[in-house]
């Protein structure tokens, strides 16, 4: 008995971001709500639309959202990035968080958000 | 945060332990000029104790065969204590300009030297070449050249110096340099320079080739290589507000997947204990099988049990084909609790255990 799920199910949950995450942040601690990371966690900023984002296959299985590197970010905090989220600003939601290597910034300093993914596996 | 030098000081560091002048190098620093500066100002230096080989930044200006002071001057070590840059022992790679060094905004600066020993070395006498050089990440093969002019050498004594030369002649530089790396036997490639050139840490190149990296992001003590600095003149100071590009990357996610995705054991699936033409023995430390079905097949060797070993402590089968099946004096038996009726599977010889059954 196999289990399988259809590409849409699981581009169903990676849409979310796609067409609602217009921000990208780098946080100095994990955010556990969008005023924390759009507020006092937030160090960098970077805005982002739709075409940042790309859906495609999974490298293991699934279906994978691929975040597009954003350059010419400026710091408007100093301290030590240890996270990065995805915002939809205009629901005020916090939509994923995920970790970065630590990186000290100082107000001012250009910044760029490296690319990364989110990847959803199929059933196992 | 960049480390700033006003043309009034700068530091000199002893060089890292390993530091082989014969091997391959690579080098990569980002540079901001201020918009005054004289022809030859000193950036980088990196200076075997024989003033021979190493290699040297500079702004140009008539200086070392360039035209002018915002081109960017990279000599290397002619093998002699002149020359740099313009030997024949160079065989025409000894030097390369970069144009246009802006004022006021930062460049990346990513090169790679062959050592006298590389297989592809084509010059003389224990010189060096450059082989790759990179400006804000773009190749410039054509900036390699050897030019009449060479680059003045340092003072004798073995050293790697950021914002001037030596004490002796110091060339102080007017400016800013940040994330100051030298990887050796490593030639940096067009990926690593762009990765570079994005703001990733150099640690994240090669690390094992690392040989020193001063990223100058918060103090001037180096992430890698860290060796005491000795201030000449007026030193220089740690601007933080002042940074090349910094890359931040997140840590791409897999859902419904773990990285380490155990495998599915299942219970009855009997693991097998295979040896062929060896001796199996087990030892006193030897685990107990215990939990699930077992086989134990030996072909062509000795089986023999010690004392205190181990013994089959659920239904299993032991299987020996030709072979002797011994066992000594105080072994332990062979409990078979359960099911299975063949113990023992012996063709052609003599069997002297004897299986007990509970």
């Amino acid at each position: 008995m196999g289990k399988a799920v259809h590409n849409d199910v699981l581009d169903g949950a990676l849409l979310v971001m796609r067409s609602s995450a217009d921000k990208m942040v780098a946080c100095s601690a994990e955010p556990v709500s969008f005023a924390e990371a759009d507020g006092a966690l937030k160090l960098a900023q970077a805005p982002m639309t739709p075409s940042d984002y790309a859906l495609s296959d999974g490298v293991t299985s699934g279906r994978r959202l691929s975040v597009a590197e954003k350059s010419g970010a400026v710091a408007t905090a100093s301290g030590t990035a240890n996270h990065v989220a995805l915002l939809d600003t205009a629901g005020s939601r916090l939509l994923y968080v995920t970790t970065c290597a630590a990186q000290a910034l100082s107000t001012g300093q250009t910044v760029t958000f490296g690319p990364w993914e989110v990847e959803i596996a199929d059933p196992v | 945060m960049a480390l700033r030098g006003q043309n009034t000081g700068g530091y000199m560091f002893a060089l890292p332990m390993g530091y082989d002048d014969m091997a391959d190098f690579s080098v990569f620093l980002w540079i901001r000029r201020a918009a005054t500066g004289d022809a030859g100002d000193r950036i980088l230096t990196v200076c075997n104790t024989g003033r021979s080989r190493g290699v040297q930044l500079h702004l140009g200006g008539g200086v070392g065969g360039s035209s002018a002071v915002s081109d960017l001057v990279v000599s290397v070590g002619s093998g002699t204590t002149t020359g740099w840059g313009s030997a024949v022992t160079h065989g025409g790679r000894g030097r390369a300009i970069v144009p246009g060094l802006p004022a006021g905004a930062f460049m990346s600066v990513a090169f790679s030297v062959r050592g006298p020993s590389a297989a592809d070395f084509s010059g003389s006498a224990g010189a060096q070449q450059i082989h790759d050089i990179w400006a804000n990440g773009t190749a410039l093969p054509g900036a390699i050249a050897t030019t009449a002019s060479g680059s003045s050498v340092p003072a004798t004594g073995g050293r790697w110096s950021l914002l001037c030369r030596d004490a002796s002649t110091p060339g102080y530089f007017d400016g800013w340099v940040a994330e100051a790396a030298l990887w050796q036997g490593h030639r940096l490639a067009a990926d690593e320079v762009a990765l570079l050139h994005r703001g990733a840490d150099a640690r994240q190149v090669m690390p094992g080739a690392l040989l020193f990296y001063r990223s100058c992001r918060a103090q001037l003590a180096a992430e890698v290589g860290d060796t005491p600095p000795i201030t000449v003149g007026s030193g220089g100071i740690i601007e933080a507000a002042v940074h090349p590009p910094l890359l931040v990357a997140g840590a791409s996610a897999r859902h419904g997947q773990g990285a380490a995705s155990p495998v599915l054991s299942v219970g009855a699936a009997a693991p097998g204990l295979a040896a062929s033409k060896g001796v199996f023995s087990h030892t006193a430390s030897a685990p107990v099988l215990m939990g699930q079905w077992a086989q134990l097949a030996v072909a062509r060797a000795r089986h023999i049990h010690r004392a205190m070993q181990a013994w089959l402590g659920m239904p299993g089968r032991l299987g020996a084909e030709n072979c002797r099946h011994g066992v000594s004096a105080d072994a332990a038996a062979v409990q078979v609790p359960g099911m299975f009726a063949e113990i023992l599977v012996v063709d052609d010889e003599t069997r002297v255990a004897r299986a007990e059954l509970p």
